[in-house]
């Protein structure tokens, strides 16, 4: 539990880790996601560009997330990950590969995940009288 | 010439088809069926009822509903239970069940809950699918939704000269509403408040059929107002007269036989006495005890 100060009645309130560490999560993907469309569009206008900023933030999103690719990842997997978003010669598609990985196990643990409501037609209603009662 | 049949072949639109086909399949598993039809007075209630029999016996390979038979389709709670043996008899598949005469009378609602709840209960087996007409929904009890037995509503709306107008609602829909009416002064309004699954339209019954349906209907309905004419006036019928002398109807009706007494009215085939002929009969009792 983090006590964090409630500006709008001067009181503390209690907010559980689990989400603070959902919404660092959910930031730093957003973070590498900006970094990746500046490259592209930097590629895209042929001005110089590198993978620097991309690589790092993936590094940033890694360490963020260390501890659930150890223990959901194959260990070869994650030694595997783990040299390839260190490699100090990044190369874009070996970071997208990672990247994509990550996006994926962050939609498995429903994180990111937001088609999670059964989509059904709404005009028989015995599909609905199934489905929400 | 009126127009009684959309494009499509049918007197509403398809989607209400497509539901009752779901609620067919509902009965033929042996679940409860009900359908509820709601809204004003005017709205065309009974002639979705009539629509609907109409499609369910299609379904099934009978022939369309006869009005003047009128053996599908209960004006009263009286009527319901003898007209669904019946129905079941002749493995007919479907029922209607008019409000006519039946919300007006003080207590008759619970009877009606009462009677709706044990005849789910008992003859779920008969497999037949009931639709209901009534005013509001909301007056059946929560037991009934509890029990989800209702499964689908028509509520009815500004019905024009060539067609009426109906939402569909689900039973979650239905209970949204019923929440919603208990916070509100307008009732009605709640269903502005849910979004309907589905919204349609319905035309009218063929003429000759509509002319036969209004005579029927307000043959019943006149009976109806003779007979709450008859109660303000004072008179009794036999089962009355039973009650209020604490004998048995049969003693009732042997008794005014013995007296010649004559009846004061006749309303659909049931004798009405006057407050004279009552107390004739007290004092017969008061001489047989004596007597005793």
């Amino acid at each position: 539990m983090i006590h964090l100060v409630d500006f709008n009645n001067d009181t503390i309130v209690g907010v559980p880790a689990q989400d603070i560490e959902r919404v660092l999560i959910l930031q730093a993907r957003n973070d590498f996601l900006t970094a990746h469309e500046h490259y592209k569009k930097e590629q895209a206008q042929a001005n110089y560009s590198d993978v620097t900023l991309i690589a790092i933030r993936l590094q940033t999103l890694f360490l963020e997330l260390q501890a659930l690719l150890k223990r959901r990842l194959k260990p070869e997997d994650y030694r595997e990950m783990f040299n390839s978003v260190f490699n100090k010669k990044a190369v874009y598609d070996e970071i997208l590969n990672s990247y994509l990985i990550i996006n994926e196990l962050l939609d498995s643990i429903n994180l990111t995940k937001i088609d999670n409501k059964k989509v059904y037609d709404r005009t028989r209603v015995e599909i609905e009288n199934k489905e929400k009662i | 010439m009126t127009r009684v049949l959309y494009d499509h072949g049918l007197p509403f639109s398809e989607v209400v088809g497509l539901n009752f086909q779901d609620l067919d399949t509902r009965v033929e598993n042996k679940k409860a069926s009900l359908i509820l039809v709601d809204g004003g007075v005017g709205e065309g209630k009974t002639t979705l009822l009539i629509h609907g029999i109409d499609y369910f016996n299609k379904l099934h390979g009978k022939p369309p509903y006869d009005i003047k038979d009128g053996t599908q389709l209960a004006m009263g709670g009286a009527d319901f239970l003898k007209k669904l043996e019946k129905c079941f008899e002749l493995g007919l598949p479907v029922i209607a069940y008019d409000e006519a005469g039946d919300f007006n009378r003080r207590g008759s609602l619970t009877r009606f809950n009462a009677m709706i709840n044990r005849t789910f209960e008992t003859f779920r087996a008969f497999k037949i699918v009931v639709i209901l007409g009534l005013p509001n929904f909301a007056v059946i009890d929560q037991q009934l939704f509890d029990n989800q037995i209702p499964r689908l509503l028509l509520h009815l709306y500004n019905r024009s000269k060539h067609q009426g107008n109906f939402k569909g609602y689900s039973l979650y829909g239905m209970l949204q509403m019923k929440s919603a009416m208990k916070k509100l002064t307008v009732k009605t309004y709640a269903y502005k408040l849910i979004t309907p699954n589905f919204v349609g339209h319905f035309l009218d019954l063929e003429e000759s059929r509509s002319r036969t349906l209004d005579r029927i209907s307000i043959k019943s309905k006149i009976d109806i107002l003779r007979k709450s004419e008859a109660k303000i006036e004072g008179l009794m019928s036999y089962n009355e007269l039973a009650h209020k002398l604490n004998r048995s109807v049969i003693w009732v009706k042997k008794s005014i036989a013995k007296l010649k007494i004559k009846h004061d009215r006749l309303i659909s085939r049931a004798k009405y006495f006057t407050e004279n002929d009552f107390n004739r009969l007290c004092e017969l009792v008061e001489e047989i005890g004596a007597d005793k």
